[in-house]
């Protein structure tokens, strides 16, 4: 355990020091007798860690089962890691400020690639080998899960075990036989042999297929609402009700589309009680809704009136992101009090919107514009990708041509007022598990020739343009379609200085390209257009939507066609055999 | 309005002004508490409190106030223990009619020290000084600052330091002085700092802030 003396000499050296300690409203009782002690570890600061709602599941979750402590750990800022290494303090968790190896199991969550080099920055802050075939008995079992799994090749190395799916369905079986082997005795390797049978874990020293784990009765899953509430100030710091998993748009370019699938709703009775449970558990000021599409959601009428008759009562903001233009309801936004609008129509022409599936016309772009300026909104913000499959520069006039259509529909419309609008543009990145996981990434002078013809375009009043960083989305696509050749690039990316890789300030291209090349590997393998016949690196998890459902949709992206949304009526991907969607 | 004295002890020392007082106000709003909001765009809870303490310096004595109409002490401070963090619950609360405007009307604060080894009695030598000069970080620049009118008192006792400092409008920063006292072999820092209590001046004398209040 930490010398508490030592540790408070420094946190007054640091920044923000309450991130290290813990202590939050409604903390559960890990003092409690247990025969397994878990720390689950998110790769970044606490802020963002804390945002997060699979984190916040699975915490709860575990400190409810019988038997088992689940304490947290976040990445250190660079200033703690310091300090923490000046004064011979190893990483420790918040709850009781144990190290790695005071825990039976140590659980890292990691949603983006740009975290893997985090992983060993907290391994090596918390002194374990980086490589599970170098940790013997006396460390505890590393493993992971989170979004990144969908192809954890690039990290399986780092490993003793894979959680691929949604941890609420195996993570407790996972520690509970742990907790059994141990009572028997059983080696680490036997234990595994055993774990591997579970649904949902892939053990990289073993191999083999694994399908994805997924929750069949979302409605009825495991869902806290007595949760932490932070005494200092995280990214999402307000409750977060979670309406659905999955999305039926099905457009192209999006992992989460479907690696999420099958589609479940959880009832609106059941999300309103959560709301209410929420509310009063927490005291937090805002309620906001989580899901890929909200509009979506079934009955949203309905739950929105519940659970803004409920937020009302108790003075609680009630927040509600994730539009899609399609299906924008003005009726139901009308009394909201934010004045600005966001919008993602992804790509500027139609013609473009129709190869990525983003089934948003014109029309629906005039029509939903026509009606929020009508409102009254005063801020607009636009989303856009740019380097898509088959993009021209007609479609990058779109893009400029969209903005001057708010411009010119504000203007009309005589206002006084100004209105800001602020355009953002990501740059494509080919993601497994979608139908354009075979595409090629443009090359970086693309990026900055489409970036600088924006600059150039929308210099106009009240418009602000921002755009995302092209080296860090070459770094990105290639973790995100690596293979086991990549541990040794992310450990060579770690011992070099790379860290904090998503944070702007802190990713070194330069670094990461001197560590592919050190290890004898060109990005440009993992960047560029991936045969259609080739065995992919993540071929070995079954995820639900069929290889074939993914190349037909690629097709059809070529052919120009779009593929309605699956709500009326199903598409076919394959993801109902993992549980049905839209029960 | 009701007045609750809480603490800010152990985890809750190194929150923020600004983090405490909305870790507060979520306290009010677990405890279903009536409280009145203003009535801009942006309704917001009025509430008050007194001058802020320096990152980690601990304290017995925070008073915390809020524009309720909510009677019933001893019940209200059940409620608000039972909502509120380990190191922030309160000890006392008082119903009164009006704001105490305790931040204008405190203008002194007791502290206990306790040192890394004993404490020379030679640091009570400031008592006799005309003046005390020490350093202090103002908009990021140190600059010398003479503090000894607002040095109330000061005792050493073992390894403990007791002392009476201004603070409000002429806050002396308790951090910068116990700083200050290392020529003195002081060995402390923040976090060995408690704030035991805040005191109004009534007619020359000072005052329990609690007191004030009745």
């Amino acid at each position: 355990m930490v010398d508490g003396e030592v540790l408070k000499k420094i946190l007054l050296a640091v920044e923000k020091p309450a991130r290290y300690l813990g202590g939050e409203f409604n903390l559960p009782d890990t003092d409690k007798p247990c025969d397994e002690r878990v720390c689950l570890c998110f790769a970044d600061k606490y802020e963002v860690g804390m945002s997060n709602i699979g984190l916040r599941i699975l915490y709860h979750m575990l400190n409810d089962t019988a038997g088992v402590v689940c304490e947290r750990c976040f990445a250190p800022s660079v200033d703690m890691a310091e300090k923490m290494r000046e004064n011979s303090i190893k990483l420790f968790s918040l709850e009781t400020r144990r190290e790695f190896t005071d825990f039976d199991i140590i659980g890292f969550s990691i949603g983006f690639e740009l975290a893997y080099t985090n992983v060993l920055y907290m391994m090596d802050l918390a002194g374990v080998p980086f490589y599970a075939k170098d940790r013997g008995a006396e460390y505890p079992l590393i493993i992971a899960g989170g979004p990144c799994m969908v192809n954890p090749a690039p990290i399986a190395d780092f490993f003793d075990a894979i959680m691929v799916g949604e941890g609420e369905v195996n993570l407790a079986a996972f520690v509970n036989l742990h907790a059994k082997c141990k009572k028997e005795g059983l080696s680490k390797n036997e234990f595994l042999k055993r774990a591997s049978t579970l649904e949902g874990v892939y053990v990289p020293s073993i191999g083999g297929r694994v399908k994805r784990a997924v929750v069949k009765d979302l409605d009825k899953a495991y869902f806290p609402t007595k949760i932490l509430v932070p005494g200092c100030d995280i990214v999402h710091d307000r409750s977060t009700l979670e309406l659905f998993r999955g999305c039926a748009n099905g457009c192209r370019f999006c992992q989460a589309c479907f690696y999420y699938r099958p589609i479940r709703e959880k009832k609106t009775d059941t999300l309103l009680r959560q709301a209410k449970e929420l509310i009063i558990n927490t005291g937090y000021e805002e309620l906001s809704l989580s899901s890929l599409s909200t509009s979506d959601y079934s009955d949203l009428k309905g739950l929105v009136d519940g659970l803004k008759e409920e937020a009302d009562k108790n003075n609680v903001k009630l927040a509600l992101p994730s539009l899609r233009l399609d299906s924008f309801e003005a009726e139901i936004y009308e009394d909201t009090k934010g004045a600005s609008l966001t919008f993602a129509p992804e790509a500027g022409t139609q013609r473009l919107r129709d190869v990525i599936n983003k089934n948003v016309g014109d029309k629906d772009i005039l029509s939903s514009l026509t009606s929020a300026l009508e409102r009254g909104v005063k801020n607009v913000k636009l989303y856009f990708m740019i380097g898509l499959p088959t993009e021209t520069e007609d479609d990058l006039k779109g893009i400029v041509d969209i903005v001057k259509l708010v411009r010119k529909l504000h203007a009309e419309r005589g206002r006084s007022r100004i209105i800001n609008i602020t355009v953002s543009t990501a740059v494509f990145i080919p993601k497994p598990l979608t139908p354009f996981q075979w595409e090629a990434q443009i090359s970086i002078d693309e990026m900055y020739a489409k970036q600088e013809y924006l600059k150039r375009e929308l210099k106009l009043k009240n418009v602000k343009y921002s755009w995302h960083d092209a080296k860090a989305s070459v770094i990105e696509a290639a973790l995100a379609r690596g293979d086991r050749r990549q541990s040794a690039v992310i450990k060579r990316a770690y011992e070099t200085g790379c860290v904090f890789d998503s944070w702007n300030e802190c990713f070194d291209y330069d670094k990461w390209i001197a560590a592919f090349e050190y290890c004898g590997i060109d990005p440009a393998e993992y960047t560029g257009a991936i045969p259609l016949d080739k065995e992919l690196a993540w071929d070995f998890i079954d995820n639900g939507v069929t290889k074939s459902y993914l190349l037909r949709e690629r097709e059809r992206a070529y052919a120009g066609v779009t593929t309605p949304n699956c709500i009326g009526k199903c598409n076919g991907c394959g993801a109902n055999k993992l549980g049905r969607c839209f029960e | 309005m009701i007045v609750f004295r809480h603490k800010k002890t152990g985890e809750a020392a190194y929150l923020s002004h600004i983090d405490a007082m909305r870790v507060l106000q979520r306290t009010m709003r677990r405890m279903k508490a009536e409280v009145r909001y203003s009535e801009g765009f942006v309704p917001h809870m009025i509430t008050y409190t007194t001058t802020p303490l320096p990152l980690g310096v601990q304290s017995l004595a925070e008073y915390f106030v809020a524009d309720s109409p909510l009677t019933g002490e001893d019940e209200l401070l059940a409620r608000f223990n039972a909502c509120a963090p380990a190191g922030m619950m309160a000890d006392l609360c008082a119903v009164v009619e009006k704001n105490p405007n305790l931040a204008a009307k405190v203008v002194a604060s007791s502290y206990e020290v306790t040192c890394g080894e004993a404490v020379s009695s030679e640091v009570e030598s400031i008592l006799g000084m005309e003046e005390y000069v020490m350093k202090q970080m103002k908009k990021g620049v140190e600059l010398d600052v003479e503090v000894r009118k607002k040095i109330f008192s000061l005792k050493a006792d073992g390894n403990r330091l007791f002392m009476l400092l201004s603070t409000g409008n002429e806050n002396l920063r308790v951090d910068s002085f116990v700083r200050s006292l290392a020529q003195f072999g002081v060995k402390a820092c923040a976090n060995d700092i408690v704030r035991l209590e805040q005191y109004a001046s009534v007619g020359g004398e000072f005052v329990a802030a609690k007191e004030i209040l009745k």
